[in-house]
């Protein structure tokens, strides 16, 4: 029925969508050892093709970072989400940035979350490379990941099994 | 027990140095919990120290609770000199 996915009735299938359009690459692959190494939770990582941010699941807005480059996301099952936009773009402070959410606010698959211009995240020094980071994975199971090229909240790019039960 | 650390690090507590307070926390047994004004996280959550919302200046203060929070302490403060 859910093809290599068995669920029993207390747990829920779960998807994200691209944040982007861009390439989905392996979380190993992210050039920062803080996501890379999975010290923050499970993921990937993804080079953009343009700024345009959405988000990739239906659930509410935690916190955005004064700095606008991180958004943490709660999905209505409880997937908790950090998405970070670019590698070291805390340094930008802002510059390049702009966000259309709030911290509270109620989203859904593909609500615009942030404008960025690449180019400056780039003439500055930074990777683009953006990091989508499941950060409370012991929640979840049947983690899978799609890679390759990815269309902003059209791809899903992760599945997994939520135990309600657990929860 | 308790511990109190101004942040220096230019940046506050943003995503990388709230992931290695996360890492920090959970290789300790003791509980770890951090007051910024009148917010409060437990030091295992990521979203909750990022939305402390520390910045540089700010006073950081934190509680350990546990059979060994007088070397969680010290690992702690040593922790901080080097992250924040």
């Amino acid at each position: 029925m859910n093809g290599l996915f068995s669920v029993s009735k207390d747990e829920v299938i779960c998807s994200l969508y691209a944040p982007v359009n861009g390439t989905v690459i392996p979380q190993s692959e992210i050039p920062d050892e803080v996501f890379s190494t999975g010290m923050l939770g499970e993921g990937i990582g993804i080079i953009p093709d343009d700024g345009y941010f959405v988000s990739p699941v239906k659930g509410t807005v935690v916190d955005i970072t004064p700095t606008l480059h991180a958004y943490s996301l709660l999905s209505d099952d409880g997937a908790e989400i950090l998405l970070h936009i670019g590698i070291d773009t805390v340094e930008l402070k802002g510059k390049g940035f702009e966000s259309f959410v709030k911290t509270g606010q109620k989203i859904d698959v593909g609500t615009p979350l942030a404008k960025v211009n690449l180019d400056i995240i780039k003439k500055e020094g930074f990777s683009n490379v953006t990091a989508m980071i499941i950060i409370n994975p012991d929640i979840l199971s049947q983690l899978t990941i799609f890679e390759g090229e990815c269309s902003a909240s059209k791809s899903e790019i992760i599945k997994f099994v939520i135990n309600k039960s657990d929860s | 027990m308790t511990f109190s650390y101004m942040i220096t690090d230019e940046n506050g507590i943003h995503a990388r140095p709230a992931g290695m307070l996360v890492k920090f926390a959970k290789e300790m047994t003791d509980k770890i919990t951090v007051k910024n004004k009148d917010k409060s996280a437990d030091a295992t959550k990521l979203f909750a120290l990022m939305g402390l919302g520390a910045k540089k200046g700010d006073t950081l203060e934190f509680t350990v609770t546990g059979d060994n929070a007088e070397e969680t302490i010290i690992k702690l403060r040593e922790f901080c000199l080097k992250t924040f």
